[in-house]
């Protein structure tokens, strides 16, 4: 379990993290979002240790991660812009990493490179951004980190590798525990793959939820009346965050428990009703609006 | 703790080979470069060696002057590659702390910052010496092949280097953690490296021109240059080691502490600590205010300290000023910097009060009562070399309280032949001995005058000081900036001191510590009988070099010499009048018995100076009025006049001659000199040069 308490980060005058608070479990997948210089990228840093902070503490198991080389070596940061020397292969720069982690494994690197089809004796920096990001998460997995760091990784990824990339986290964190924190703008390209969203605006945390509880927190409905006369229909005892209306059909978003709020509808008699899908963006536009952000002033959607 | 230790070498090993794979082009140029010369000079050398003496080219002579400039040149050329590829190797390597991309990917490393670091030095120094060694070790067996001879200076030179490099890793290390940027920490390298030793040299001649007698040799300006020199000169070489290793160990240290706690994540400043950054500023602003205010106090003839301060503040603010916006890239935090710029301020114009009013009575004559031991030495005297552990060494010379006395009354004597300047006259001799000397004294050769007197007491309360008067006592300063020194008030004119420098002199004590004749017998060169010191009016003279034998030794000479040698120093310790028989005598302008030699007619000057006789080691300047002594043929004039006796020694290139009367009592060297044939049965020399 990471633990962060208090943490602040400053530039010079400028607070990049203020006074942050965050649990992240053991074997869970979290996506960090928010938009640019929220403090994502300043709070991955932190925590693997690349920046000291100016306050407050990070502790994985009750140990604190800033010059922690056990910690280190079990884990992997991707940045957003990697650096590699201009003559390094993959292969160069994996017996590099191969003396520096003790959790290396041959045979996971062996397998990846089948798995991502790249040439281990190819200069890295001579490769497209893609496969450059692919040579990363392959570098990344052959050290078999117990934690995962990355930012904003699936920028340049092709949807097949994206698939690929997804299901090797899922499948770490399924069976060796593997706790994964991804940075990222984009809220679509987490959807699948997270069961935690931990959203941060100004260097301060704003939400940090299970996607499910937050899901289930909402209900998408669409109903349809016969029979008003023209006038608009008054949904009482319903808390609305949304609603449209085209014609006598309704699309509301819902605050509260699903199956109360199907009945409060039925016993309106519409001519037609039926649950729809809440996608993560929509339950994350409620989730703001609940709390009065204004969504369209943190993240691109 | 054991497995934390294989697993930092084992981490340092793995970035050290990373930075070898990564440098391998740049060490490969070096190795070409290198090999090129050293091929180049070698067969020019050869080439030499084989024109010179015709033998063949390996196993040659002694005195081979292709190899020698061999081994001259490229331990030279050598030296000053491998500092500039080391200079290469550094920046490099630390260029990691200014690359945010190499930081995210170092920073989460399991590696701590320390280690990383400490790594980083290491592999610094490992590439700086890996093909210097090879090459160096080349040069020897090459140059010793080739008949060269064994020159310890350059062997010396080599193995110093190793040491010397390690120390400029260690400063720039640090200099690399305190700035923001590769360029920043060169450019704060080359200021500390360039000014602390200019800053020293500086203090030293301040210090010469507000302080008759002080004695410079041991104000330490030399060897702080030495410790910035990747080859220092002089004796005592190893010390610089120690240093070198104690700073680095110092330095290394700091960076340790410092490298935990940088932050470097976009600061404006190029500076992370502040540490460089105020160093280099004292370092300069010093060095500005100090020579602008000597300037101005020179020139404000009513008030020279109130003219060093308004020089002082005109120069240092603006500097400091001006490094502050350069390294912060504007005015933030200049006030709250400015604590150290009054400070500094405050330092040294109270620094320059003190060696200006002088409250303590600094270098003033001590009592006799508080010497323990004293020690003179002449600086005319061919001492082969003179330096501060020479300087040191002359304070246990005399112990008994006649001696010590004899000491004291010279300084009094040459003390009170000092005239007390104002202000803006020592601010001038200061400028003026800083103009001329400041950065070729720091760095390069020792400076000393080759007249004077330096003196040296121990204290019974264990302090020890050393005093130096030039025999030009009285340099006089004309308002039109105008120097020149008061030829006629010397100290060696001074009768009292020169009758007693005669006694100490020819002193057991004296002799057998400084003389050639006792400290260097083996490095004779010629020797030569005269009536006169320059020989003009005929002298007996051998020397040691013959043409005719292989080997270029006169063998003869060595018998001669030894024999005169020998028979002179059992006459001379059995002389119980040494100091009379060997004492000069003044001449008196009216004295028929003193003999004058023409030796320098020019038109630029108004008086003949002649040089009078009887001088052991010690040159009289007496100006007469165009008179015309003739000196008649001596031996004809006065056959009691004392022989003397010159003996010519060489030493690092420089020829040296210590000369003794032989009185008529001295029937051992004179039974000798007429066995060899120098001189007849009547004392006349035996043959003439001219």
């Amino acid at each position: 379990m990471i633990k962060i308490q208090n943490l602040v980060k400053t530039f010079n005058k400028t607070v990049a993290v203020n006074n942050l608070n965050l649990t992240i479990n053991e074997g869970s997948i979290t996506g960090l979002v928010g938009s640019n210089g929220s403090g994502k990228s300043t709070l991955l840093r932190t925590i693997t240790g690349v920046y000291n902070p100016e306050s407050g503490n990070i502790f994985i198991n009750d140990k604190t991660t800033f010059e922690n080389n056990e910690f280190k070596g079990e884990s992997y940061f991707i940045p957003d812009f990697p650096f590699y020397y201009g003559k390094s292969t993959i292969e160069t720069h994996a017996s590099y990493l191969r003396k520096i982690y003790p959790n290396w494994s041959d045979i996971t690197y062996n397998n990846l490179l089948n798995v991502f089809t790249l040439n281990p004796k190819a200069k890295i920096l001579e490769m497209s951004k893609g496969m450059q990001r692919q040579a990363s998460l392959l570098l990344a997995f052959s050290t078999q980190p117990k934690y995962l760091f990355l930012d904003e990784i699936f920028d340049g990824l092709d949807p097949v590798i994206r698939q690929v990339v997804k299901k090797i986290i899922i499948n770490n964190a399924a069976e060796y525990n593997m706790t994964t924190v991804i940075a990222s703008h984009n809220l679509r390209e987490l959807e699948d793959l997270c069961d935690r969203i931990v959203l941060m605006h100004q260097g301060e945390l704003v939400i940090d939820k299970d996607i499910d509880d937050m899901k289930e927190s909402f209900c998408k409905v669409q109903v349809a009346f016969s029979d008003t006369n023209g006038l608009p229909v008054t949904f009482k005892n319903l808390n609305i965050f949304r609603k449209t209306q085209n014609g006598n059909v309704y699309t509301l978003t819902v605050k509260g428990e699903k199956n109360e709020i199907i009945s409060a509808l039925k016993e309106m008699e519409p001519a037609f009703m039926e649950v729809l899908p809440l996608t993560l963006e929509e339950s994350f536009i409620s989730e703001m609006e609940n709390i009065n952000y204004d969504i369209k002033n943190i993240l691109s959607i | 703790m054991k497995s934390k230790t294989n697993k930092n070498l084992s981490q340092t090993f793995t970035i050290l080979k990373g930075e070898l794979q990564l440098n391998f082009p740049i060490w490969l140029i070096q190795i070409i470069i290198t090999g090129a010369i050293m091929l180049f000079l070698l067969i020019i050398c050869l080439a030499i060696n084989a024109n010179y003496n015709n033998t063949s080219y390996l196993f040659g002579t002694n005195d081979n002057p292709g190899a020698n400039l061999f081994q001259a040149v490229f331990t030279g050329f050598l030296l000053f590659t491998a500092s500039v590829f080391s200079i290469i190797y550094m920046a490099k390597s630390f260029s990691y702390l200014y690359n945010k991309r190499k930081l995210d990917m170092y920073g989460s490393m399991p590696i701590t910052r320390r280690c990383f670091f400490n790594s980083k030095v290491f592999s610094s120094f490992v590439m700086s010496v890996m093909v210097f060694i090879p090459f160096a070790v080349l040069s020897v067996i090459i140059g010793i092949c080739m008949g060269a001879t064994f020159e310890n200076n350059e062997i010396q030179s080599l193995i110093l280097f190793i040491f010397s490099v390690f120390f400029y890793i260690s400063l720039y290390a640090l200099c690399a953690v305190c700035s923001k940027s590769t360029l920043n920490a060169l450019i704060s390298l080359f200021i500390i490296e360039f000014f602390l030793p200019v800053t020293a040299g500086m203090i030293k001649y301040f210090l010469r021109g507000f302080f008759a007698g002080i004695d410079h040799y041991l104000i330490p300006d030399k060897f702080i240059g030495n410790i910035f020199s990747l080859s220092p000169d002089g004796d005592g070489k190893l010390i610089y080691i120690v240093i070198w290793l104690v700073l680095s160990a110092l330095f290394l240290l700091i960076c340790n502490l410092f490298i935990k706690k940088r932050n470097s994540e976009n600061t404006r400043r190029m500076f992370v600590m502040p540490l460089l950054e105020y160093a280099i500023k004292i370092i300069l602003t010093f060095v500005a205010g100090l020579f602008i205010g000597l300037i101005v106090g020179a020139l404000t003839v009513n008030n020279g300290f109130i003219g060093f301060i308004i020089g002082f503040l005109v120069a240092s603010i603006p500097t400091y000023i001006v490094i502050h916006i350069i390294y912060n890239r504007g005015f933030t935090k200049l006030l709250k910097s400015s604590i150290v710029l009054g400070l500094l301020i405050v330092v040294s114009v109270g620094f320059f009060w003190l060696c200006d009013a002088n409250p303590m009575n600094f270098n003033i004559v001590p009592n006799k009562e508080d010497i323990a031991s004293a020690g003179l030495i002449d600086l005319q005297t061919p001492i082969t070399k003179i330096d501060a552990d020479l300087i040191l060494n002359s304070m246990s010379d005399f112990t008994e309280e006649k001696d010590i006395n004899k000491i004291v009354t010279i300084h009094k004597e040459a003390a009170s032949m000092q005239i007390t300047y104002n202000t803006w006259v020592k601010c001038r001799l200061a400028l003026m001995n800083m103009l001329t000397g400041t950065v070729t004294d720091a760095f390069a050769g020792n400076f000393f005058d080759n007249e004077g007197l330096i003196i040296t007491y121990k204290f019974k309360n264990g302090f020890v000081n050393s005093y130096y008067y030039a025999n030009e006592c009285q340099q006089i300063i004309t308002p039109e900036y105008y120097f020149y020194a008061d030829s006629e008030n010397t100290l060696y004119n001074n009768e009292k001191i020169a009758d007693i420098l005669a006694e100490i002199e020819i002193s057991e004590k004296y002799r057998e510590k400084y003389r050639p004749l006792f400290t260097n017998p083996d490095m004779i060169k010629s020797f030569e009988i005269s009536y006169d010191v320059y020989g003009y009016e005929g002298s007996y003279y051998e020397d040691i070099y013959d043409y005719a034998t292989e080997d270029n030794q006169n063998k003869e000479f060595i018998e001669h010499y030894k024999k005169l040698s020998n028979a002179f120093l059992t006459d001379l310790k059995n002389d119980k009048n040494a100091s009379e028989n060997n004492k000069p005598f003044l001449p008196s302008l009216s004295d028929d018995d003193v003999y004058y030699d023409d030796y320098y007619e020019d038109d630029y000057y108004e008086d003949d100076y002649r040089v009078a006789y009887g001088v052991q080691a010690l040159n009289y300047n007496v100006t007469v009025d165009n008179e015309d002594h003739y000196l008649s043929n001596t031996k004809d004039k006065n056959t009691d006049a004392p022989l003397i006796i010159i003996f010519n020694y060489e030493s690092d290139f420089n020829f040296i001659s210590d000369m003794y009367y032989i009185p008529k009592s001295y029937t051992n060297t004179i039974n000798v000199l007429k066995e060899i044939g120098a001189i007849k049965d009547d004392l006349s020399i035996n043959e003439y040069y001219y």
